[in-house]
Formats: C-alpha cells, structure tokens, sequence
C-alpha cells in the first residue's frame, strides 16, 4: 500500500498516451498505458492498477462502454478524459461510473490534481463504503445532492445552484454523516477539489450554505456547529 | 381621436365587407326605387290606358247621342269618365310615363298623329289634384253656357264622381297595389301610394274624352328596407367572420411559430391545413425552416468539429509546452495556448448555441447568480451581488437551461471584470420576469458600437490590449443564451459613467 499508485492511461492518441505518462511519472505515479479496450483488459488482469484514466472517444469499444464494464467488475477509480466538453457528456460520463471528468485540453498540473484529489476520496472507502463506486447522490431532509450533475435539488424540483466552494463542502459533510468535522479537516477534503488562491474560510461557506438549504439560517438544522469542533452535519443522509 | 380602422386582418376584411354591403345596398335601393317607380307608373298607367282604349273604342262605335250616358254609366269611383265639348285644362308634366301611355293609346286605337291626346301626370297626390281638376270643370262651364246637354250630363257626372273620387279611387288603387305586392304589411294600402292620372282623347264628334284615375305611386323605402339591409348585414358578418376566421387562424399560428423558429430552430414543422393560399405559405414556411435549419446546423457542426479536433493538439502542445526548460519562452508559448483553448471553447459555445440539448428545469436564479458570483469571487475577482436587493426579496426560480444561463452571466460579468475592472450585480424582480443588471466602472462603450459588440468576432480592444484576450463571442453567446429564454441582452452607458449590461428574463 505505499508504493507509489499505479495509473493506466487509456487512449487511442499515442503522443498523449507518452507525454501523461512522462507526466505522471515525474509526478511519482507508476504508469501503464493502453491503446484500446484490449490493451486496457490485458494489462488490468496483469498487474495492480490503482486508478485509470480513460479516453471517451476510441476506436472499437467506446469510453463509455470501457467505464461501464470496470464499474461492474472492479471498484477501481476512473477520471474520464474527453474533447467534447459538454455538461451533457460530463454528466453522462459522471452517470456510468466515473469519479471525475477531465475535458481537453488540460495541463499536467490539472492532471495530476484531479488524480491525487480522486484517490484521496477513494482511499477511505475503499471495500465496504463504496462497493459499487461512488454514489450518485444523496438525500437530506428536503434536498438531494446529485454528485453527477453537480446540483442541488429541492423536493420540488427547483435546481438550486451552488459555487464550487459550496458544493465540495457539501459533498464533504455527506459523504461523512453525523461527524464532527474539524474547519482544518474540512479545509483539508474541500481543498483537492478547489484549489483556488482566495479560498473563503470554512465559515463562510458555511454560512453561505446555510442560506440555501437551511429554513432558518440563524437556526440552523441540517448543518451544526459543534462548539469548540467544527461542523456536524445533523440531517438523516440517504445515498442514492 | 380614436382610432377607426380595425388593426387586424378580421376586423379589416368584416369592415371592408360591411362597407361593400352597405354602399351596394344603398346604390341598389336608389336604382331600383327609381326603376320601380317608372315601371310601377307605367305599368299601372298602361292598365288604364287599356281600358281607356277599349272606351274610346265603344264610345267610337256608339252613336254620339249615347256617348254622355254611356260615358256617365262606365264612370265609377276611382275611373271617372266624362265627356265634354271643350278640350280639357291638362299640363302634362313631360314624365316618361305620360309618353308611354300616349303612345300606347295612339297605338291600340291607329289614330291619326293629328289626333289630340293629352296625358297628365301632375305628380301630386290625388287627394290634392283633384278639387282644382273639379273648380277647372266649373269655370269652364260657367263661361260656356250655350254648349249641348251633353255638357250638362257630364258637368253633373264629374262633380258627382268628384265627390267620391278621393276616397274611392284611393282605395282601388290600393287594392290593386296590394294584390301585385300581395303580402305586404298594411304601410302597403296607405291612400299615400296612388297618383293621379287624367287622359284626354279628342273623339272623332269634336267632342273630349276625359278619363280620371289614379295609379300606384312607388313607394317611399321603409323599415322593411333596414330590416333586409340589417339581416343580410348579419348573415354577410356571420359568412365573413367564418371565412375570414379560417385564414387569420392558419396566419396567427404561422406567426406564433415563426416567434418559436427565432429562439428554437427545433421546432416541429406546421401542419398544412387551411385554404390553398394559406397552405402554400404555410409550406413555403416550413421549407425556409428546414433549410435555415440545415444552415445552422450545417454551420454549427463545421465549427464544433474543427473545435474539437484541436482539442487533442492543444492538449499536446500544453503538456509540451510545460515541459519546455526556457522559462521565458514557456510562459509565452503557455500563454498563446491558454488564448487558444478560450477561442476554441468559446467557438464550441457558439457553435453549439441553444441547441446543447440542456432540458430546461425549474432553477433558483438567485441562487444561480450568487454561486457565479461566488465563484469568481473566490478567485479573487472583483465581483459582489448587490447584498440589499439580494436579500430583500425571495427565490426567484425560472424554467430555463441552467448550464446556458450560467455561461451568459458569466460572460457579462467576466466582460465587466475585464474591461470595467470590477462587476457589481443587481437583481430587481420586474412584472413580467427578473431584471439582472451588471454594471462596471470602466470607460463605458461608443453608443455606436454599443449593438455591434453584439456581432460575433467583434472585439473593440484589437489594437490596444492584449491581455484582456477574449474571443469577440462572449456576447454574442450570452444573447444567443437570452434570447433563447425569450429575454433580452442590451447594453448602455450609465449616466454617471461606465457601463451597464441589462438582462430581463420573463419567468
């Protein structure tokens, strides 16, 4: 377990597959690539690969017919790759299974965040949590939180959009019912996914938040704060 | 003044029927009372100048001492027959009428031109004629006293059938008015409807005829003339409004559909129905449809493809470009692939405009603007949501594309940012939707180039900023993005300096 994770990059563009794998492994990553299903089977069944970085667009079997088939048979973590860029693709992307989504072009920095912010959520519930992948979303109270879409849905089907900032902590406290949550912790599981220079303090997103789902946000109910810890996330959380 | 012309094609052609009917009606009614009331005259005045004929004829083939009785025994209330030895006062009125009847009674009894018929048709009622025709009588005889007993005879006749000749001849002519116009209501027999009529035929003794009746006079338009007028106006306003009906409806859809077309080349295609004129523009429409459809998507797929397709290369030359060991260099060649990637995802925008397949949900605006600007804020930009107005009133959810509205937002106030240096967000909530208004502190636009920053690949800092970089399509997308949610896009300089971006979006 603390060997360096191995990555299997696959995609039909052979200078791609070469410059990501140069990348990656300056990055520290073992790397095996492939360029089509087969490949990608073979080296699957060869060797232990910890995470797989998968082209949408192949000849032969498609991405996302690649990303279904290692969903049903293995719980390994998959950042689709694809030019398209679409929010419909993404969120088809993210709906057959994958953990992330990476348009082109992108730059190796991207890259290997988007990577080491996918393991990290991956690592935790490996086996038991997550036996299926990720889940697509979950429900609280009045709300659900589709990790697919990205979006926040009230009961009554109104699409609430929240910043990135918002919806990382979010997923945060969700993925972590009835926890109390450190600022520090928080600050930690949130900063993968946003690494923005100005970053808001866990405070006021929080409190941004709360203005949002919370009925009263001066009587907060689905998000708590515990004195002298941090924030709890008080709501009966289903996953869906 | 109010305004007299219908606006729409129904009212216009109801009007336009109406006004036909009306002045064709009128014109009707004018020609044909004139018409009739010559033929009525002459009709009715050729029936007693038959049986003046046949007099004339009897009295002809009688001996002449007999001809005073016989002239006193046809005499009747309303045919009053005399004969008399001095030519009668008649001053014929020139009508048409007295010539028809003249020539008819020269005609039926083959006299000599030479001979003297005097027809009159005083145009006055009988009621009024006929005394002064009677005092004419009296004078006459009073100065010629040595005449024959015939005189006498017909003195005395015309002064008794004088005496019930107003109310007896009124009422056979309006009898006989009433049987050729058989079912007329009692307007009909009104003594107001005969004229007078006297004859004088010169016999062949030397001796006058002279023949008074009446005849029917046309009469005068009645309420029965509106009636028709009224109810054939009815049925014309119920036949035009069904006719006109069946063309402005195929019209109006035509119109709503082509308002569809303009924010969703998507749209399902017209039936043709209606009438012919109709169906083919129909058809011409859905033609148009299809091939502005072709176009755009036609256009549409080039740029998405040639969009995509240096996706990959650019990819590559980033990756490349990072592991590039001069700085210098690096940092430029990075920063020309970064203009790139933005031209190429602004393009692929563009490209793709409304047609991304987007459902349109029921979304929080509100929310949706504060996570823009939170977002970009969080980076660092200077960009804040107006806290008083954002606070003071409720959700403000709308259906629209969530993922295309947010692009717009995005491209207005990332526009502020870059060339008015901050973004300062407002909502109002209007009537008919929410009015987002973005405002900076730049130095505003020339009110000439205010609509043509709107066109795409227009971009007014060519020459003098290079790193404001953009695409020339941020706004062309955001209207694109409201017009398809049946908004509007408009921009203008505030009066105390820089410049406003305006949405409204109904909900």
């Amino acid at each position: 377990m603390t060997a360096s994770p191995h990555i299997l990059v696959v995609d039909d563009h052979r200078e791609i597959r070469e410059l990501v794998s140069r990348v990656l492994t300056r990055e520290g990553f073992r790397v095996s690539a492939a360029g089509d299903g087969q490949a990608m089977r073979r080296l699957l069944a060869d060797g232990r690969i910890d995470l797989v970085l998968l082209d949408l667009m192949l000849p032969g079997e498609d991405g996302l017919s690649l990303c279904r088939f290692l969903r049903a048979e293995t719980d390994l973590p998959i950042i689709m790759i694809t030019a398209k860029g679409e929010e419909v693709d993404r969120v088809i992307g993210l709906e057959m299974g994958a953990d992330d989504y990476l348009p082109k072009p992108f730059g190796s920095r991207e890259l290997v965040a988007r990577i080491r912010a996918v393991l990290r959520r991956a690592v935790p519930s490996r086996g038991a949590a997550r036996p299926e992948g990720g889940s697509a979303g979950f429900r609280f109270g009045a709300w659900t939180l589709s990790v697919a879409a990205r979006e926040l849905l009230r009961a009554d089907g109104v699409v609430v959009p929240l910043s990135t900032g918002e919806y990382d902590l979010l997923l945060a406290l969700l993925e972590r019912p009835n926890r109390v949550l450190s600022r520090d912790q928080l600050l930690d599981l949130t900063r993968g996914r946003s690494a923005a220079p100005f970053d808001r303090s866990i405070d006021t997103q929080v409190s941004r938040l709360r203005k949002k789902i919370e009925e009263d946000p001066s009587d907060p109910r689905i998000i708590k704060t515990v004195w002298g810890g941090g924030y709890i996330l008080a709501a009966e959380v289903t996953e869906t | 003044m109010i305004r007299l012309v219908p606006k729409s094609l129904f009212g216009q052609t109801v009007a336009v029927i109406l006004l036909g009917l009306a002045v064709s009606q009128a014109v009707g009614a004018y020609i044909y009372n004139g018409d009739r009331d010559e033929t009525v005259r002459s009709v009715g005045g050729l029936a007693a100048a038959r049986r003046t004929a046949n007099l004339v004829r009897l009295l002809e083939d009688s001996p002449p001492d007999s001809r005073a009785r016989m002239a006193e025994m046809v005499s009747e209330p309303g045919y009053r027959v005399s004969v008399s030895a001095r030519p009668p006062d008649l001053r014929p009125r020139g009508a048409q009428a007295e010539q028809a009847i003249r020539d008819y009674l020269a005609e039926d009894l083959s006299l000599s031109p030479s001979t003297e018929v005097v027809v009159a048709l005083p145009g006055t009622r009988k009621g009024e004629h006929c005394p002064t025709h009677a005092g004419r009588h009296g004078r006459g005889r009073a100065g010629n006293g040595g005449d024959d007993g015939a005189g006498d005879d017909d003195d005395d006749e015309v002064s008794s059938g004088q005496a019930t000749a107003v109310p007896g001849s009124g009422r056979g002519m309006g009898l006989r008015h009433g049987m050729r116009h058989g079912g007329h209501g009692p307007m009909a027999r009104t003594p107001e409807t005969t004229e007078a009529l006297s004859i004088s035929v010169h016999l062949s003794d030397g001796r006058w005829l002279a023949v008074s009746t009446g005849i029917p006079e046309a009469d005068r338009p009645s309420w029965r003339f509106g009636l028709t007028l009224a109810v054939m106006a009815l049925v014309v306003f119920a036949a035009s409004a069904i006719a006109v009906r069946r063309v402005v409806r195929p019209l109006g859809l035509l119109a709503s559909a082509a308002d569809r077309f303009g924010r969703d080349t998507a749209t399902a295609p017209l039936p043709e129905t209606g009438p012919a004129e109709v169906r083919r523009a129909v058809s011409a429409f859905n033609r148009m449809g299809d091939s502005l459809r072709r176009l755009i998507d036609g256009r549409s797929r080039l740029l998405a493809a040639v969009s995509h397709d240096l996706r990959t290369p650019l990819t590559l030359l980033r990756l490349r470009a990072e592991d590039c060991a001069d700085g210098e260099n690096r940092d430029r060649m990075l920063a020309t692939i970064a203009d790139m990637e933005a031209l190429v995802g602004a393009a692929l925008e563009f490209a793709r405009g409304t047609q991304s397949g987007e459902e349109r949900r029921p979304t929080d605006l509100r929310a949706l603007l504060e996570s823009i600007v939170d977002d970009m804020a969080d980076t660092g930009l200077p960009v804040s949501l107006d806290a008083s107005v954002a606070g003071a009133s409720g959700p403000m959810v709308a259906v629209v594309q969530m993922h295309a509205l947010k692009r717009a937002f995005t491209n207005l106030i990332g526009n502020a940012v870059a060339y008015g240096g901050c973004a300062r967000i407002a909502t109002t909530a209007t009537p008919g939707g929410i009015r987002v208004d973005v405002d900076d502190d730049g130095p505003g636009i020339a009110e000439t180039d205010l609509e043509r920053v709107f066109d795409p690949f227009v971009r007014l800092d060519e020459s003098r900023n290079a790193d404001t970089g953009g695409s020339g399509l941020g706004l062309p997308i955001a209207r694109s993005i409201v017009e398809a949610h049946g908004g509007q896009v408009t921009l203008f300089n505030r009066p105390g300096g820089g410049l406003r971006a305006r949405v409204d979006i109904p909900l």
